[in-house]
């Protein structure tokens, strides 16, 4: 017998004579599959090998080639046979391949010289049924890999369980398996639960979904990444009790367990069984399985990764709904991509609807107006606060609102969009408000005393013009009484009464202006012209003390912003208190007062006396209320000073002098240019 | 002797003060000169007449009431009219003490202001006067010798040339002879006159024993 030793390079064996003798001692040998059969097909004789397949399939007596070889009819087969000589027929193990689908036979049927009977001889084709058998196996494999692949990488997080059944259920299939059941695997294997069990039939019982059975045992063999299989139940070792009690009661002859691992974790596990065999695990199938586990693994990192994203979107939503503010993400289209649900609130539209809508839209067109130039900013990269008046709400309410735009700058440095946090504010403003109108209010009534201090030199400021004036007018009545009138010099008279009258008016006015309880206002202002027009209300009054008063002021200032008439009586207060801490000196020294640039976004001014200083345990304390080392004066002074320079945005503070005295500085924020006021 | 025109001195720093004021008193027919600052008045020389200081109260740097303390200091014996403000009464209680003249409280009337000045002129005048008197009397004062200076000192306390003799250790007679010679440089024409001379030179009188 010379059947092909290579398949693929002849593979049709040569067909030789045989004779009856030859015959009968090859039904002798055990190579094979040998029989003799008559011209109806039905085997008269066979060999050993032969003889123990046919009683292991069960073959009784008139076995025919058609039912050995699975053929329909032998009919053709015989008048084949019987004209060519030889022919050969690849056909499945007998039986129908259940000892696997590898296995093919290939059978020779020949023709036995000057008989009528012929001889089978059949050799199972490994090679050769192998290559192409893989071939078109791993044809099927990659179909299998990629459809699982393909299914795993589009499904939705509620697709999940569906999309692993049917997963499972080509698993299955594809490996002949009888039961497939996929767990998933916490906390490292210390705790599992089948998700779905997939069986081959009816007859087989999946594992219930949510069951853990406990088996710490093999847990703890396969959570390092290694497959654990079993082929019979004896190979189970004896201390895995759980393991083989469980197995004892499922029925299970052969098991296969593949860990499924993703970056180092351990996610879940192929539980494999077959209940009808024993079972040899293919080394090909387990490192299949255990590559199509990798599949199923990265899915469920994927569900636990959108699971935790969906969780911590979700803890977020909870929290930005549950903040009275307006939190939301707009993109450089000006369209909404996030809101909280105070959307809903403020603007009556379902926080859902808010999504993909436009500023404009959701703002409506006036108010988006008012903001855009704040939008515009934020879109070119600049972070944005503003506050903003607006009408809110079912009653169309004024509310202060106050925002702020964080811009969505790229690694890259483009503008991506903004985050936007608004505020609703107006409680707080009323407060500060009201909290304003009661400084001003003590700012008037304190500005009102100060000027108790300053009465003499207010009176002096007025008296001397009206003293000039009437000088001037009794000097022009006798101009005009004389005879002829002289009224050249009347004139004159008249000319410089006019003038003082101007004067006393202007007098007047200042302290109209410094007394009069007026709106606070926020204007641009020089701070050296205040100080000057400081210095003019009390000149006099330092003259009368014998103060000299200097200026030390910087030429270019910028602009600050704020009530002239409150930083006036700021400056006032600390003169006065400047004078009075030098009155106490026996040589009455000098007061200096001074500007300067501090930084690039404050102002400061200072003013310096050289009296006796302050007490270091009373620097912390000078600026609080009802706080004086006067035995006069209510203490209001620097208090009211502080809280006029707080709400311009500057601050108030005293240094000592080591040459002895103070110097009262306070800050003022630059004026932006074209901004609103702050206060 | 001879009565020059009286002069007003204004010492104001307001320059509208200053030019009102100048410009009243030459209206009313009254001679003035005006000064910025009380230095600019002390370095000046002042015309040798009546006159009179109208001077602010409250100025920078040397003010009304420290001019006239440094007036006092230096002799110059001058009638003040400080102009003052409302509010200044403390300052003029004290400056009053100091010898001033006058208050005049802005604004004011011209009648007041002419009154002040006027009755300052009359002071200074007499003032003027009574220096020219006492200068006059010191010169003849100073022709008298040492003996008949103590003969007038006795004199003046009223003791008899008798007592005085007794007293110096000298003949009656000569006293008598030494008595009409300090009658006589004095131009006293009685003994009454003699005292009041004394008085206005400081004569102290000596009693004797």
């Amino acid at each position: 017998m010379t059947l092909a030793n290579d398949p693929l390079e002849s593979p049709m064996p040569r067909a030789t004579s045989i004779t009856m003798p030859l015959a009968e001692s090859l039904l002798h040998s055990n190579l094979g599959f040998i029989f003799i059969f008559d011209i109806n097909g039905r085997l008269l004789r066979w060999n050993e090998n032969l003889g123990m397949l046919l009683e292991k399939l069960g073959f009784k007596e008139g076995v025919t080639v058609s039912s050995l070889l699975s053929l329909g009819s032998s009919k053709d087969l015989q008048t084949e046979i019987f004209s060519k000589g030889t022919i050969l027929i690849e056909a499945p193990w007998p039986g129908g391949g259940q000892d696997g689908p590898e296995r093919i036979v290939a059978w020779v049927l020949h023709h036995i010289l000057d008989t009528k009977l012929c001889i089978g001889l059949g050799f199972e084709e490994p090679r050769r049924h192998r290559v192409e058998t893989k071939l078109e196996r791993r044809l099927k494999y990659q179909n299998l890999v990629s459809d699982l692949s393909v299914r795993f990488v589009n499904f939705t997080a509620g697709d999940f369980d569906l999309e692993i059944k049917k997963g499972l259920e080509q698993v299955g299939e594809f490996f002949e398996l009888e039961r497939c059941t996929f767990a998933e695997v916490h906390r490292e294997g210390k705790s599992y639960k089948a998700l779905h069990s997939w069986v081959k039939s009816p007859l087989f019982t999946p594992l219930s979904q949510g069951s853990h059975q406990f088996m710490p045992m093999l847990m703890g063999r396969i959570k390092g990444g290694e497959p654990y299989r079993f082929s019979r139940r004896e190979e189970i070792p004896g201390n895995w009790i759980h393991e083989k009690r469980f197995v004892q009661t499922q029925g299970i002859q052969a098991g296969l367990m593949v860990p499924l691992r993703v970056g180092g974790s351990f996610l879940g596990a192929f539980l494999i069984d077959f209940f009808t065999k024993e079972y040899e695990w293919p080394d090909e199938m387990v490192k299949e399985l255990r590559f199509v586990g990798v599949i199923f693994a990265n899915a469920i990192a994927r569900r636990r990764a959108d699971e935790e994203l969906a969780g911590s979107e979700k803890r977020l939503r909870m929290i930005t709904n549950a903040l009275p503010l307006l939190i939301a993400y707009v993109g450089g289209d000006r369209r909404y991509r996030f809101n909280n649900k105070a959307y809903e609130q403020w603007y009556g539209i379902p926080a859902e609807q808010v999504h993909g809508k436009t500023m404009s839209e959701v703002l409506g067109t006036e108010v988006y107006a008012r903001c855009k130039p704040y939008v515009d900013e934020a879109l070119s990269g600049v972070p944005v606060n503003y506050r903003l008046e607006i009408k809110l709400g079912p009653d169309n309410e004024n509310r202060f609102i106050e925002a702020r735009y964080l811009p969505h700058v790229s690694p890259g440095g483009q503008v991506l969009g903004f985050y936007s946090l608004v505020q609703d504010v107006t409680d707080w403003k009323n407060v500060e408000m009201e909290l304003q109108r009661q400084r001003d209010e003590l700012a008037h009534v304190t500005r009102v005393a100060t000027l108790g201090e300053m009465s003499a030199s207010m009176v002096h400021e007025l008296n001397q013009p009206l003293a000039a004036i009437l000088n001037n007018a009794q000097a022009a009545e006798i101009f005009l009484e004389r005879d002829p009138p002289d009224l050249k010099e009347a004139k004159e008279a008249l000319k410089d009464i006019v003038s003082d009258d101007l004067r006393a008016g202007e007098v007047i006015r200042r302290l109209r202006a410094y007394v009069v309880k007026g709106d606070v206002k926020s204007e641009p202002i020089q701070i050296n012209e205040l100080v000057n027009d400081v210095l003019a209300l009390v000149r006099n009054d330092a003259n009368l003390h014998k103060l000299k008063i200097s200026t030390e002021l910087a030429s270019t200032l910028p602009e600050v912003q704020g009530d002239p008439v409150q930083l006036q009586q700021v400056l006032i207060n600390l003169i006065l208190n400047g004078g009075q801490a030098m009155n106490v000196m026996p040589s009455k020294g000098q007061l200096v007062i001074s500007t300067s640039l501090m930084n690039k976004d404050e102002i400061k001014v200072s003013v310096t006396d050289s009296g006796p200083g302050i007490d270091e345990e009373f620097a912390e304390r000078i600026f609080d209320a009802f706080f004086t080392t006067k035995g006069e004066g209510l203490g209001m002074g620097l208090s009211i000073c502080r809280s006029i320079v707080n709400a311009h945005g500057g601050r108030i503070w005293m240094e000592s002098r080591a040459e002895g005295g103070s110097i009262f500085s306070f800050s003022l924020p630059i004026r932006e240019r074209g901004a609103n006021a702050r206060r | 002797m001879q009565e020059d025109k009286p002069i007003v001195m204004i010492v104001d720093d307001d320059p509208s003060m200053r030019s009102s004021l100048q410009r009243l008193l030459l209206a009313s027919g009254i001679d003035n000169i005006t000064f910025q600052s009380a230095q600019e008045f002390l370095s000046a020389s002042l015309p040798d007449c009546p006159c009179c200081l109208l001077l602010d109260i409250r100025m920078p740097g040397m003010d009304g009431m420290e001019l006239q303390s440094e007036l006092v200091k230096i002799g110059r014996d001058l009638p003040i009219v400080f102009i003052t403000g409302h509010g200044d009464v403390p300052m003029s209680v004290q400056a009053m003490r100091a010898g001033a003249v006058n208050f005049l409280q802005k604004p004011f009337e011209r009648r007041k202001l002419l009154d002040a000045i006027y009755e300052s002129f009359e002071i200074d005048r007499n003032q003027r006067l009574a220096r020219t008197r006492l200068k006059e009397l010191q010169e003849r004062a100073s022709g008298l010798t040492p003996r008949e200076l103590e003969i007038f000192a006795f004199v003046v306390s009223g003791a008899l040339n008798k007592q005085i003799a007794y007293e110096l250790g000298i003949q009656e007679g000569t006293v008598k002879v030494h008595r009409r010679q300090v009658m006589e440089k004095m131009k006293a024409k009685s003994l009454a006159e003699l005292v009041k001379i004394a008085a206005t030179l400081g004569v102290e009188a000596r009693h004797v024993e």
